[in-house]
């Protein structure tokens, strides 16, 4: 077997996928929760060669996994919605950088509604009528240091 | 001498007696070692895994369950500990078709009951609840040690919660297995147990001691792949060490701890969740090793 290859299975080949389907800004956050689910329930393992390459041989399913793949990569609909919320963890951001580092990464977001579906998908309450960006920018921060304070809370 | 091996978090249903079992397969099977598995958990659940429910009430009528053990030893001037295992359990063979060297003592549905009578007993040579409390778990201790001598792995798989037992088993462990699932309250339940396991007060105080330095190591159990649990797992991996495997959420998983009375190799009874299972023994006999070293 060729030294530049790994097999996988379980747990790291749907990490693969689902970094793989990340990894394509086609790909919308909902379609790659969903086609992860999809090839881990229908392909048992395979061989992978980094970085990311379709091999030219493959089987069936990992055809038909990629046929999906590209097929929502392509459509435009999904094309213009690719977002994962939960790219990075606000907490971890907040921990490992603090205030700034919070706000640099959130700042690298676009779209307000983006920053919204962020507060949604990771737990942290954003005031509706909020619209100034710089407020929620700040909303985004202090809701992250009350989830931190929950933690340190409930291990006391 | 054995290496003890405590499988513990304080939050019921994160898959303490499967990975228990796990680990004592993959010990005994791939590590060629000697395994004893102690049942602390009155569910009985990885006796039932190992030996079926016939095997599991035939121990109970042998009185040869942790309570039984418990209860008729505790004096330290009766009962040999090896009267209370049963042998040859688990429904794998290794790769020459042989049953591996796994021994059981069997949980007990009473176990709960046979601490507090433990206690009771103690209670008669002290008033301190503190003091009779130590005691006991300073007994159960000794006990469960008393089986270093015939077994190169001993694997506790502690009960949910704060039993006399349980407290015995992170006391006696060189390392402390914690599963969790990735989610909000299994974050929190790591955090509490882990405070327990290093005898800390407070988050400050555990964040004192070095991640490489800590007496555990927390394994992801049921893990689908999405985008939060990765964050769950990214936010405890902060402050706590982590296998590098996982497991994921596997029918295979599910149908292995389904007891058959025909034996079968272990890539047979894990099927595609082999790796994952061989990922997290590897990892974790090299953790143990290292505990041991230092």
């Amino acid at each position: 077997m060729a030294k530049n290859t790994r097999p996988l299975s379980g747990a790291a080949q749907r990490k693969f996928f689902r970094d793989m389907l990340r990894s394509d800004a086609g790909v919308a956050a909902d379609a790659v929760d969903r086609l992860t689910e999809l090839c881990s329930a229908e392909i048992a393992s395979i061989r992978v060669r980094l970085p990311l390459v379709v091999r030219k041989a493959v089987k069936p399913a990992v055809a038909a996994a990629i046929a999906a793949v590209k097929a929502v990569a392509d459509a435009p609909a999904v094309a213009t919605g690719a977002f994962d919320p939960h790219g990075f963890s606000l907490i971890v951001t907040f921990r490992k950088g603090g205030k700034d580092a919070l706000i640099a990464k959130l700042d690298e977001v676009g779209e307000i509604d983006k920053l919204r579906e962020i507060a949604k998908a990771q737990h942290v309450s954003l005031d509706a009528g909020l619209t100034d960006r710089a407020e929620i920018l700040a909303a985004l921060v202090e809701g992250t240091e009350r989830r931190i304070a929950h933690r340190q809370a409930a291990a006391s | 001498m054995a290496e003890f091996l405590a499988v513990a978090n304080r939050k019921g249903g994160v898959g303490k007696s499967t990975i228990s079992v796990m680990l004592t397969h993959a010990f005994a099977v791939w590590g060629g070692k000697r395994v004893l598995l102690l049942d602390l958990d009155s569910q009985c659940n990885a006796s039932l895994i190992l030996q079926g429910g016939e095997g599991w009430v035939s121990a109970r009528k042998a009185h040869k369950t942790i309570a039984d053990y418990f209860l008729d030893t505790f004096d330290e001037s009766a009962g040999a500990p090896r009267d209370y295992l049963v042998h040859n359990v688990g429904d794998v063979r290794d790769s020459n078709g042989r049953k591996p060297v796994i021994s059981l003592l069997p949980g007990s549905l009473m176990l709960e009951d046979a601490q507090g009578e433990l206690y009771i007993k103690e209670a008669r040579q002290a008033k301190d609840p503190d003091i009779v409390g130590s005691r006991v778990r300073g007994r159960l201790e000794r006990m469960i040690r008393r089986f270093e001598g015939n077994y190169d792995v001993v694997i506790l798989d502690c009960a949910p919660g704060l039993s006399f037992a349980a407290l015995a088993a992170l006391k006696t462990a060189d390392l402390v297995l914690v599963p969790f699932r990735p989610d909000y309250v299994s974050q929190l339940a790591v955090d509490r147990v882990a405070l327990l396991i290093e005898g800390r007060r407070t988050g400050a105080d555990l964040a004192e001691l070095p991640l490489d330095a800590r007496r555990y190591a927390c394994v992801a159990n049921s893990m689908r792949g999405t985008g939060r649990e990765q964050n769950i797992f990214d936010e405890i991996a902060l402050d706590h060490p982590m296998l590098n495997a996982h497991l994921p959420q596997s029918a295979a998983i599910a149908d292995a701890f389904d007891y058959r009375d025909d034996p079968r190799s272990i890539e047979e009874k894990y099927g595609d969740a082999t790796p994952d299972v061989r990922a997290m023994y590897e990892e974790v006999a090299s953790r143990l090793t290292l505990r041991l070293a230092a």
